[in-house]
């Protein structure tokens, strides 16, 4: 059998235990001072099972330390969502075992209790977990315990099994359809021509398909051409135009204050907004697979990155956003001399975490889409996560 | 934290097993109190939903319980001592059994809300220390009624205490783990039952068995200072087992229970314990005056002792130790005696008690000593030549501890006698000094021991039939003064052979039933046969009282001696037991020559058995029931070791290791037998880890071959050889195909190629199917399935040969 290495244990009493000690002490000082039976038989009683409960607890040990403990965790976590943790418990000894687990990480730990893991059995527990802030999150050493029968003593199997994980931004949802319209309209504005034309007067979308009526359909969409060939209503499917190539820039900002107080609460909460819409649309964007997203994020120092929807590159981009620190001091983002070329032509959803009156001149003239700090809130066509108010730096 | 049925169930047998202990020691409290509080924890605990008080309801709960509680103390006590029935004592110990109600109260108000598993931690304690107070109210009072069951009690409370214990442990894990997982923790999972109940069982029986070691082994300081409190005695004004002695007119059927009443342990010179033989004989009362089928107790002056008659080898010299423990309510001659003129009750315990004689053999004992400062027995004394032991006070008079030495070295019988000493009259009641003087203190007009009662006497039935039989075996008729003591010691072995030695006359029978209501009973059963074939019929008090009165016919001393004769041998304890069942009475009579005035004063009693010695041999018919010894054992266990723990210092010492060699009979033996024991013991254990490490392996490759066979299952091998026949007959089975569908494409080709059955046509979707459900759905194939399938392929593989493979 292979041993957990390096894994540790520690033997520590109860409260419990304490108090129960306290008691048997107490009577067996009565019942032995003063010769009375009865009292001295129920302290050996009680010192009897609390010998019984030290010698079970540290004979455990050869039980414990062949225990088999590995954890897995998700390859992808979003700050402010449920993820699932699983921790593969196995017991090759002889002895059936009953265990408390505990698995530790920065926001909090999760625990199961296992009324009897029988000898040779495997379990996998699985437990979800939320994770209120993006960045990188370590989880510590695995926890095996046990304090059965009474609970009088404990002993604890400490198994080292630190892992990184770097937790996205909570996500927020994106009504991507309304986005690409306002795209369109934004860089109509910019480019002043029509980059693709209606179907039909007053349809904003493309054609997409057929489907069966449904009870809500508008019957300005019935198909009746296809409805009279089939027998049955049809109605049209539309899908908004994609827009083909676009940028998401964050301006990282956050406000210098004095006051600690207000620190997670005031200046940090419009840059994780503004990272969680970010990230939201970088999310969003993915599942629409064919784009080409770039995404700059200005963090003191220029990011630039880009990946194609629909493929695992969009977990880099991710990643970038998660480690964002915010800025409040150093140069400021000069747009139209940092920025390549090529990407100034793409449309351009401009986040940042400053007021609207604090944007710069220029990037007001290059940029399809901004969205202050301030402005998050009020999107129509975004839902900021629940969790975004709790959210807080952590990277 | 969650509560559900298993949960519920143990905390409420532990707390109502703790109420009932402190309900039983309770005999102040009102009828209503504990039934009451007793349907409260029930009421909690079957509808615990209906009881979710606020914090500020349970704590004015609580609040009032406590004024409540006051309140009533109050005006219990101020009217008990108003009408004077509480004493000092007895109103400290009532106030402190009221304290574990108040702390019931308590844990019934903490038990409407409890909000942690500390709460019930708390309740916990408070009901371990109502199972105290009840425990010390125990050993200062152990008289009560109910003390024959508390035992019991306790040993249900320990257990039950243990496994509420350990279900909270695993509420407590489970309640601070996912709440998705405390799902499997409800008590509808019958290996959960198992699991808590059997592991409170297994932990308390560990729990009893090391506590009753650390118990027996760790010595004690024995502070017994009678100014504490719990060491009060009290004054019982109540004691049963009463008999003023022989009643042979009452009942018509002797009835004799297997009922332990003495246990005494004999030791010889060595040490060693030693079975005195079964003709043992223990004296507990001596009857002489007569009347109406009625004997009473023998006047103070008839206190000689008769022997037990065990055999010691002459050869054997130094001293013997006997010990006894009698159970004094199981002693009934022993007590009640009803002596005018002194307190009732009162005085008649301390009548001594001659419990052990010295054999004839051995000289007077040089010493009675008495090893332990038990508040029921108020002291020793000689009394004659012998040391007596008397019970003062049957308050607490329970079981009788008593330890004589005899010195064979010292030859004189008639030595002086020893006098009290000041430390041997420790505590001795002030009603109990007269004892110490050599005056009579009763005044009680007896009979003579050599006369017949008046109503006999007028009778001449007795007289008439006494003659008879002496003048059968040509003896005179009557009294001769001045025959010599022979000649009366030849009169009475006449007497003694007409009664036990005539089978065709009398019949030992334990039930008769009266004819003659106008004749006395015992000279009805001397002259009235009984039995259907015209015997006489009775039981040892019959024969005994007839001879008696045979005797004082022929102006002979006689009297009754109630006792015991016979035992038997508890290998567990290597002690003699005697049960109600071995009683007996014989008699005794005063030998020696008859003066010319025709009465014997001087001689000696000697003991003479009338009861026909065939009903001796079956006197002890029955034999205790391993069950009944079990029991015994565990009340000997519980009365003296754990109740008068001031008395059991035998076994406060590591000597107790010393009795357990004994037990197991390692302590006779020689140091080589001793060794050659101990390797034996050794090997057997060697023999048994061996076993055990066996065991562990086999067990660990059944685990392993039913790991891998879980892994790889039958059908698997079968799918497995069905693939590798099927691919004879079709292309390899490609990965997009299910088997299901492979097999089915096996059996297409096999209908179209003149398979010679449908059953082996479809045998690869049978077993196929087979297959799918022991691996999805766990249904593992049954034997004879099997085994068709086997055959069925084994069929299918001599066809296929037959057929070449397209």
């Amino acid at each position: 059998m292979e041993r957990q290495l390096s894994a540790r244990s520690r033997i520590r009493p109860t409260w419990e235990g304490m108090f129960w000690f306290l008691l048997a002490a107490v009577l067996l000082t009565q019942g032995w001072y003063r010769n009375i039976g009865l009292l001295a038989f129920l302290a050996f009683f009680l010192f009897g099972l609390l010998v019984l409960q030290g010698i079970y607890i540290v004979c455990w040990r050869r039980g414990l330390r062949y225990l088999r403990v590995i954890r897995r965790l998700p390859a992808t976590i979003f700050a402010g969502t449920p993820c699932f943790v699983e921790v593969e418990l196995e017991n090759p000894n002889g002895r059936q075992l009953a265990l408390r687990l505990e698995d530790r990480c920065d926001e909090g730990q999760l625990r199961w209790y296992i009324p009897l893991l029988r000898r040779r059995e495997k379990r996998v527990l699985r437990q979800a977990i939320v994770l209120g802030k993006r960045g990188c999150h370590q989880w510590k050493e695995v926890r095996v315990g046990t304090g059965f029968p009474l609970g009088l003593l404990r002993r604890e199997l400490i198994v080292p099994q630190k892992e990184e994980r770097i937790v996205y931004p909570a996500l927020g949802q994106v009504n991507l359809a309304h986005l690409d319209w306002m795209l369109q309209v934004q860089s109509q504005r910019l480019a002043g021509v029509r980059p693709w034309h209606r179907p039909w007067p007053g349809a904003e979308f493309e054609f997409h398909g057929l489907r069966e009526y449904r009870s809500g359909d508008s019957p300005r969409y019935v198909h009746w051409r296809s409805s009279a060939r089939v027998g049955k209503l049809l109605v049209r499917e539309m899908e908004p135009p994609a827009t083909e190539q676009v940028l998401v820039v964050l301006d990282a900002w956050r406000p210098v204050s004095q006051e600690p107080a207000k620190k997670s609460a005031q200046l940090y909460g419009p840059l994780e907004a503004a990272v969680s819409l970010a990230a939201s649309l970088l999310v969003a964007f993915n599942r629409d697979p064919g784009r080409q997203v770039g995404l700059v994020v200005f963090d003191g120092q220029l990011n630039i990155a880009t990946a194609q929807t629909g493929t695992s590159q969009i977990g880099s981009l991710l990643e970038s956003l998660a480690l964002v620190q915010g800025y409040s001091e150093g140069p400021a983002l000069r747009w139209t001399e940092q920025m390549p070329s090529e990407l100034l032509r793409l449309p351009v959803i401009w986040i940042t975490s400053r007021s609207s009156s604090q944007v710069a001149s220029d990037i007001l003239s290059t940029v399809a889409l901004i969205i202050s700090g301030q402005d998050i809130s009020a999107l129509t066509w975004y839902s900021p996560p629940k969790t975004q108010g709790a959210a807080s730096h952590s990277a | 934290m969650q509560r559900n049925w298993m949960f519920s169930i143990s905390h409420w047998l532990t707390f109502t097993l703790a109420l009932t202990c402190l309900a039983v020691v309770d005999t102040t409290a009102p009828i209503w109190l504990y039934p009451m509080l007793c349907v409260a924890l029930t009421m909690v605990m079957a509808y615990p939903g209906r009881w979710n008080l606020s914090a500020l309801a349970a704590n004015l709960l609580g609040l009032g319980l406590i004024i409540a509680w006051l309140i009533w103390i109050n005006w219990e006590f101020s009217s008990q001592h108003s009408g004077g029935r509480l004493s000092g004592d007895e109103g400290l110990r009532v106030g402190f059994i009221r304290g574990g109600t108040l702390l019931a109260l308590l844990l019934l108000a903490k038990w409407l809300r409890p909000r942690s598993a500390g709460d019930y931690w708390m309740m916990h304690a408070l009901a371990l220390v109502q199972v105290v107070l009840a425990c010390a109210t125990l050993v200062t009072r152990p008289e009560d009624l109910g003390y024959r069951w508390f035992p019991f009690l306790l040993l249900l409370y320990l257990a039950s205490g243990v496994w509420a214990v350990i279900v909270l442990q695993m509420y407590r894990e489970s309640a601070s783990g996912d709440p998705g997982q405390t799902a499997p923790i409800t008590p509808r999972r019958f290996w959960l039952w198992r699991l808590a109940v059997g592991s409170g069982l297994w932990w308390c029986s560990l729990g009893l068995v090391l506590a009753l070691i650390l118990f027996l082994t760790i010595p004690r300081l024995g502070s017994s200072s009678d100014t504490s409190w719990l060491r009060v005695g009290t004054l019982s004004q109540s004691l049963s087992g009463i008999s003023g002695g022989i009643d042979l007119t009452v009942g018509d059927t002797l009835r004799l229970s297997d009922e332990l009443v003495v246990r005494m342990d004999a030791w010889d010179s060595a040490g060693n314990k030693v079975w005195l033989g079964e003709d043992l004989r223990l004296r507990v009362l001596t009857c002489s005056s007569y009347s109406l089928g009625k004997w009473r107790p023998g006047a103070q002056d008839d206190l000689t002792y008769v022997p037990y008659r065990y055999p010691i080898s002459t050869n054997s010299a130094g001293s013997y130790r006997l010990q006894f423990h009698a159970d004094l309510t199981k002693l009934p001659a022993a007590v009640g005696l009803d002596v005018p003129g002194l307190e009732q009750w009162r005085f008649s315990s301390a009548y001594p008690l001659p419990l052990a004689e010295p054999h004839p053999a051995l000289a007077k004992p040089r010493w009675a000593h008495w090893f332990h400062a038990d508040t029921e027995l108020m002291g020793v004394g000689v009394v004659q030549r012998e040391p007596a032991v008397w019970v003062a006070l049957a308050g607490s008079a329970r079981i009788l501890r008593y330890e004589q030495l005899y010195d064979r070295s010292a030859t004189s019988p008639e030595g002086p006698l020893p006098q009290p000493r000041t430390s041997d009259l420790l505590r001795l009641p002030s009603f109990a000094q007269p004892w110490f003087s050599t005056a009579p203190t009763r005044d009680l007009a007896y009979e003579p021991l050599d006369q017949l009662p008046r109503s006999l006497r007028n009778s001449g039935r007795l007289e008439k039939l006494s003659m008879q039989i002496l003048q059968r075996h040509r003896l005179p008729p009557r009294p001769v003064p001045g025959e010599d003591a022979d000649q009366v010691l030849s009169k009475v072995k006449v007497l003694e052979g007409y009664l036990a030695n005539n089978p065709t006359e009398f019949v030992y029978a334990l039930s008769r039933s009266r004819l003659r209501h106008d004749l006395d009973p015992t000279e009805e059963f001397l002259l009235e046969p009984v039995t259907p074939d015209g015997k006489k019929a009775g039981w040892c008090q019959h024969y005994a009282s007839a001879l008696a009165l045979l005797l004082r016919a022929q102006q002979i001393p006689a009297r009754i001696v109630i006792g015991f004769r016979g035992g038997e041998w508890n290998p567990n304890w290597r002690t003699h037991e005697i049960r109600a069942y071995h009683a007996h009475a014989w008699v005794e009579a005063f030998i020696g020559p008859r003066g010319l005035d025709g009465r014997i004063s001087q001689g000696r009693w000697l003991t003479f058995e009338p009861t026909p010695s065939t009903a001796l041999s079956v006197l002890p018919i029955r034999q205790a029931s391993w069950w009944r010894m079990l029991m015994d054992d565990l009340r000997f266990l519980w009365e003296i070791i754990m109740l008068d723990g001031a008395t059991g210092q035998g076994f406060r010492s590591f000597a107790t290791i010393n009795n357990l060699l004994e037990k197991w009979h390692l302590a006779d033996l020689e140091s080589q037998e001793l060794l050659l024991a101990l390797g034996r013991a050794a090997g057997a254990l060697a023999l048994a880890v061996i076993a055990f490490i066996v065991w562990q392996r086999l067990r660990a490759r059944r685990d392993a071959r039913f790991q891998r066979s879980d892994t790889l299952v039958p059908t698997t091998e079968w799918e497995r050889t069905l693939v590798q026949w099927l691919s004879r007959i079709l292309p390899a089975r490609p990965t997009h195909q299910s088997l299901l569908e492979y097999a089915q494409a096996a059996q297409n080709w096999l209908q179209a190629h003149g398979c010679p059955s449908s059953a082996l046509c479809n045998l690869p979707v049978r077993m196929t199917e087979a297959y799918y459900r022991y691996r999805f759905a766990g249904i593992p194939p049954a034997s004879s399935e099997l085994a068709d399938f086997r055959a069925q392929l084994s069929e299918l593989a001599r066809w296929l040969e037959l057929v070449q493979k397209p």
